[in-house]
């Protein structure tokens, strides 16, 4: 009875206490009731000049400034070399040279039209194989006259042991490098002297020089005309891509050949090709009188000066070529195919020389000062995006900053794009148009042009801009109010935009 | 949002622990018989020992929305939290505070007619979270409803818990009865802000955001921080290891009870003067000094190479440092006044003030109560109450008797005894205790 009564006390108390906090024990597992707030936040916030700009959407492109400010667009094409390590390719001498008496004459062919001469070994080994006549002991001394180590000329010595009858007996390598080759290479002599046990003085029956390749760190001598065969190279230009409509009318580009030259050759180049092609793969071939024989010539180290390197600049302009008539917005590429011609005019009496590490280098440039005129230019960029979720969205309101100081006009609008390219809708109903700063006569800027607006996207046009797969941005360029001259964008000019946005959301 | 996230978070965490006992024992209730520092008073006549079973007791203070006001039901039943049923109760600092203690065992022994010892083992809770009406703002209106001026989130928080070991021992000489207790405290789990300075501002137009922040929040095996978009709150210790952890403190009780004249006697007393110190696997997460974020870098936007994360760009402007310090925290301490005056054998009647101090929000409950015996077994008790949060609330409770056990239960607001936590302020106590060695069965009162 009183256990009865006990518990039924810790019941009720209990049971009040727990009744007290029922909801507290469920409130893990409970959920949040659903909540409409609205919060603003910034977006964006920049200030950049057209450097900043195309060195974030252009991998190609690098910069200078002009003396006055204006900014240069340069295009680099890949260094293009030859190397004389390509032109000093090892000879192959397939078979043993047979020395038939004790003096003979080798004969070394290197470059077709070469005639050396001074010439220096570099990793060449030199072999003898001696066939041996009978039993007898023998002692073989070598010398080449024309090969020069240390201003002395070759000398070796092998001996052939007794009992060898019969066999070939070939002495040790004999390594070259280093050895200088005097002048006459078509005539070379090897004189051995070969002598029995009774020191007397015998010709063997076969006696051979060995030699797996010729190869050379240096040659000196009359090259007669070569043409030597340099890779083609392209200069690409993705700055305009994705062009719509407009024309851009450059002031003044610039291609520019930049040729290294550590080869002691007089040598021309031959263009072969050289064009710019079009986005629609026009080819339009740039001309220059400068490309008639006889105009260009590669400067060169002379015998003084080797291993030193002369550069060569060739400026294609307008005032020496039709590039202004042919590079635009619509370029795509320029292409080049140019060949290196030595002696060019078959001169056998000037001397030249080619050491291991010369190279002729060529790297082009194309210059393009951002000065000229503008055309209603429109080009656009897309930029996919995961998702934009924005589910929870139910209206969007955004502010637009921009303070324009170039001195351009721009245009602006962004497409909502599906992931099957169909344009779902526009940002804003029309594109914005932010007027060009202020400018002087002389086209230099004096004042920024600021620009505001406020959109809001309603929640229908937020659920149609949901599935979008990227955005297209399009940006238009225009020439200020009334001014139909050149105008230039400097360094300094620079655009600032400012995005805040205020988003109801229903979460 | 960001803040939100706090805030929701110590709301539910706070909710986890809000019964559990106040801050000390009401002086009110004479036979609300659970361990105290005071314990003389439960040697029922010639009994030497008492021995508690498992109690708890709890006090429960909330300004502003009340943990009620929070929760709600929807249509089908699912419980829900939902911060702007709230908001319509938000005031401009806003409070739910709560602490307590459950008694595991203890024995108190008397020495001789005036000494005893005691001893006992609980386990203690404290939350409390105290947060400006603009977090909740925050959360149920978003950030763009002021611009160009500071949006003041700063809140303090403090949810812990620990274990107690406690001794006790109380003089009788004459009129007087001194009591002192040492508890040696084993932390098991805190959260804790030490600095609270968070401000927002919206600036107009472009909506730059700007925080001003000196916040500092230590915790130890009860939050995780990976980002603003995941912070874990869970108890991620070894509850066997917490008994006797790395965790340690002390706390410190004393309490004087006057006999001003046979049926008249006044107490007073100090309980919880003491500290954690938390050095079991601490965490601070703090952020401290101005940060303006004005949007990301359309350059970023508009390379292919880079990679631009929205998120990241915000939690800059927090910035939260994550160190591995230990760090202390307080107890909140409790003064108490008590009086009781025996009418006769049958009713006596007792008055009380109860002072809290406790982090950013102090309370103070004065109430007097009847007590009234309706046999030898059985009392009653009924009390008025004034607090800081609640003008006047009703309380109820009493004891009975069987044999050598006295079960108690007592609250000071009947009007939320089916829903405790709607109370704005309320003190519950529930328990049973045992008398034994008893030597003379006669009571003269309960």
């Amino acid at each position: 009875m009183v256990l009865t009564r006990y518990n039924l006390f810790i019941l009720i108390g209990m049971s009040l206490f727990l009744q007290s906090c029922g909801d507290l024990f469920e409130l893990a597992d409970a959920d949040i009731a659903s909540n409409q707030a609205e919060y603003a936040a910034p977006i964006i916030n920049s200030t950049a000049s057209l450097q900043d700009i195309l060195e974030a959407t252009d991998e190609q492109v690098r910069f200078s400034v002009q003396p006055n400010g204006t900014i240069e667009l340069i295009y680099d094409s890949e260094a293009l070399t030859i190397s004389a390590s390509e032109i000093l390719l090892p000879v192959p001498v397939l078979i043993d040279i047979a020395l038939e008496d004790s003096i003979s004459s080798l004969s070394f062919s290197i470059i077709d039209g070469f005639r050396g001469e001074r010439a220096v070994f570099k990793n060449n080994s030199l072999q003898f194989k001696a066939f041996v006549p009978d039993s007898d002991e023998y002692t073989i001394s070598i010398r080449i006259p024309k090969f020069l180590r240390d201003g002395k000329e070759f000398e070796y010595s092998y001996l052939i042991p007794q009992n060898s009858f019969g066999q070939e007996v070939i002495s040790d390598f004999i390594d070259l490098t280093g050895i200088e080759l005097q002048s006459g290479f078509d005539e070379i002599d090897v004189i051995y002297d070969a002598r029995n046990s009774a020191n007397e003085r015998i010709i063997l029956p076969g006696f051979f020089a060995r030699l797996d390749f010729l190869i050379f760190s240096y040659l000196e001598g009359s090259f007669g005309r070569q043409v030597f065969d340099i890779p083609s190279g392209i200069i690409p230009f993705n700055t305009f891509r994705n062009y719509i409509s407009g024309h851009i009318n450059f002031d003044d580009p610039k291609l520019i050949i930049k040729v290294d030259n550590s080869l002691g050759l007089p040598i021309e180049p031959r263009i072969n090709m050289l064009s710019v092609i079009t986005r629609t793969n026009l080819n339009l071939p740039l001309t220059s009188p400068l490309f008639f024989p006889g105009n260009l010539l590669f400067d060169f180290p002379s015998l003084d000066e080797i291993g030193e390197s002369k550069l060569t600049v060739i400026e294609l302009d307008k005032n020496n070529s039709n590039i202004l008539n042919i590079l635009d917005e619509q370029t795509n590429a320029i292409l080049f195919d140019i060949d290196a011609i030595a002696f060019p005019d078959g001169d056998q009496e000037t001397i030249g020389f080619i050491k291991d590490d010369g190279r002729i280098d060529i790297n082009s440039e194309l210059v393009l000062p951002v000065a000229g005129t503008v055309e209603s230019y429109v080009l656009f960029d897309d930029y996919p995006i995961d998702s934009l979720n924005i589910e929870n969205a139910e209206e969007l309101e955004f502010n637009l900053g921009i303070e324009n100081g170039l001195p351009l006009g721009v245009k602006f609008q962004i497409h909502f794009v599906s992931p099957s390219y169909s344009i779902i809708d526009s940002l804003f109903p029309a594109p914005i148009e932010i007027p060009a700063a202020s400018i002087n006569n002389d086209g230099t800027v004096n004042g920024i042009s600021e620009f505001l607006t406020s959109q809001t996207l309603s929640d229908a046009k937020l659920r149609k801009i949901e599935p979008s797969g990227f955005i297209r941005a399009y940006i238009g360029l225009f020439q200020p109010e009334g001014r139909t001259e050149s105008i230039a964008i400097n360094a300094e000019n620079t655009v600032s935009v400012k995005l805040g946005a205020r988003v109801k959301l229903n979460q | 949002m960001i803040m939100y996230r706090f805030f929701i978070m110590f709301f539910l965490i706070y909710s986890g622990f809000c019964h559990g006992q106040s801050f000390s024992k009401s002086q009110l209730y004479q036979n609300d018989h659970s361990f105290d520092v005071n314990h003389f008073q439960h040697f029922k006549d010639s009994s030497r020992f008492v021995l508690y079973l498992p109690s708890f007791r709890f006090g429960l203070s909330q300004k502003g929305p009340k943990i009620t006001d929070y929760i709600s039901r929807n249509e089908n039943g699912v419980l829900l939290i939902d911060p702007n049923a709230a908001l319509p109760f938000a005031e401009e600092q806003n409070i739910v505070q709560s602490g307590g203690r459950l008694n595991g065992f203890g024995l108190a022994f008397k020495l001789n007619p005036n000494v005893s010892i005691a001893a006992s083992y609980g386990v203690s809770y404290i939350s409390h979270i105290d947060y400006p009406l603009q977090a909740l703002n925050l959360y149920t209106a978003g950030n763009a409803f002021i611009f160009g001026q500071q949006l003041d989130l700063s809140f303090k928080s403090t949810a812990q818990a620990f274990h107690s070991y406690t001794l006790a021992s109380n003089y009788h000489k004459d009129r007087w009865t001194i009591g002192v207790s040492l508890s040696a405290l084993s932390g098991i789990g805190d959260i804790s802000v030490d600095r609270d300075k968070l401000l927002l501002e919206v600036a107009p137009l472009f909506y730059n955001l700007t925080t001003d922040t000196d916040f500092n929040i230590n915790t130890t095996d009860l939050l995780q921080y990976e980002s603003l978009e995941r912070i874990i709150i869970d108890y991620s210790g070894e509850l066997q290891k917490s008994f006797f952890s790395s965790n340690r403190g002390f706390s410190f009780s004393i309490s004087a009870q006057y006999e001003l004249n046979p049926d008249t006697d006044i107490r007073i007393g100090i309980s919880d003067i003491g500290r954690i110190k938390w050095q079991s696997n601490p965490f601070n997460y703090g952020t401290s000094g101005i940060r303006t974020f004005d949007g990301v870098n359309l350059l970023d936007l508009i390379n292919p190479d880079n990679t631009v994360s929205y998120q990241d760009s915000i939690e800059q402007l927090l910035d939260i440092s994550e160190s591995q310090r230990s760090y202390e925290t307080k107890l909140p301490i409790s003064y108490n006044l008590g009086v009781q005056h025996v009418i006769n054998e049958d009713f006596s009647i007792s008055g009380s003030v109860n002072y809290n101090s406790f982090s950013s929000f102090s309370n103070y409950a004065v109430g007097v109560a009847g007590h009234y015996s309706i046999n030898d077994k059985i009392s009653s008790t009924a009390s008025v109450h004034h607090s800081t949060l609640k003008p006047i609330s009703v309380g109820l409770g009493g004891s009975i008797r069987f044999n050598m056990f006295d079960l108690f239960a007592y609250t000071n607001d009947i009007s939320s005894i089916l829903n405790q936590i709607d109370a704005e302020y309320t003190y519950g106590s529930l328990g049973i205790n045992l008398n034994f060695g008893i030597l003379k069965q006669r009571r003269d009162t309960l």
